[in-house]
């Protein structure tokens, strides 16, 4: 699905869940998920160690690479699951934190004539998912990290080229006014992505030394209802 | 309505994770730029590399004498540790 599809429903959504707000008054109920239903990383080896418990649920993460590619995305993905209880529709108001601490690497090679180049992106993103439909991600995603090696050909004394970036940051991130159908599940996604390209060079993740790793604690939804 | 089973809300999860590894996660604002920058240093290299030939540049010769220079360079800081350690 294009960006603008997504975004569409994504605002039809949003248009809904304001117009259900003015049809009369309604109470706000906090609640919070404390811990994920699972957690997702891609590639599967890139992933050391996870654990879920209430309020501490991380994921540790070391990934090397450096086969030439133009565009490849790594992520740990955060998943947790809400029903509305409810017989009638709600709006919810979703926010998370998810911390990330490592360090990232690069590297770039001499070639003869061409020098190599790799860059990376860290970004992160939270995202509702309601029967299909993904609202918020691409057009909230915050940046957390971005990095670039670059070398000349050896010939014009171009040499092994490396940046390094110690990434210690807590992503706030917030989605706003979802409506949510009669009992419908709802599942939150929290993310943290690193995207990268690499043209005779390696890149290096590591995210495995220090707590919280990438970590996502809790979800907490505003259930903006109407009076009981 | 029942509450959705544990295993209902895996399959959930499990169609979620199988659509973004088909579409992608990051936004693709990021990939357009990405390989709009790989574009870019492949044309100018796609241009550069006949010009290179057009000159008569020997590649191999080139290749060698690269390796000679890194060869040397190796063999000068070799030399160079016990000095250094002298000095320090």
């Amino acid at each position: 699905m294009t960006l603008t599809k997504s975004y569409g429903k994504a605002w039809a959504n949003r248009q809904a869940a304001i117009k259900q707000l003015t049809q009369g008054p309604f109470v706000s109920a906090p609640l919070i998920l404390d811990r994920p239903n699972s957690i997702f990383v891609y590639p599967s080896a890139m992933l050391v160690e996870d654990h879920i418990e209430s309020g501490n649920s991380w994921a540790k993460l070391i990934w090397e690479d450096s086969q030439d590619v133009q565009y490849k995305e790594t992520s740990v993905r955060f998943f947790f699951a809400w029903t509305n209880p409810f017989d009638y529709l709600v709006v919810i108001n979703v926010s998370a934190d998810l911390v990330v601490r490592g360090q990232c690497t690069l590297t770039a090679f001499p070639g003869l004539l061409f020098g190599g180049w790799t860059s990376l992106f860290v970004t992160t993103q939270l995202k509702v998912h309601l029967s299909g439909v993904a609202i918020g991600g691409h057009d909230q995603e915050q940046a957390i990290a971005g990095l670039d090696a670059d070398t000349w050909g050896s010939i014009f004394g171009g040499d092994k080229s490396s940046t390094s970036e110690d990434v210690f940051a807590t992503a706030n991130l917030s989605l706003k006014q979802v409506l949510i159908g009669v009992q419908q599940l709802v599942i939150i996604e929290t993310s943290m992505i690193a995207a990268y390209h690499i043209e005779n060079g390696t890149v290096s993740l590591i995210f495995a030394k220090d707590h919280p790793f990438v970590a996502c604690p809790a979800v907490m939804i505003d259930v903006l209802a109407p009076p009981p | 309505m029942a509450k959705p089973s544990k295993s209902q809300v895996q399959a959930a999860i499990s169609a979620i994770i199988e659509r973004e590894q088909r579409e992608g996660v990051a936004s693709p604002i990021l990939h357009i730029n990405e390989s709009n920058r790989a574009w870019i240093r492949r044309n100018l290299r796609k241009h550069l590399d006949p010009v290179f030939s057009e000159m008569g540049l020997n590649k191999d010769k080139l290749e060698q004498v690269v390796t000679r220079h890194q060869d040397e360079v190796r063999h000068y800081l070799k030399k160079q540790e016990s000095k250094t350690a002298k000095r320090l």
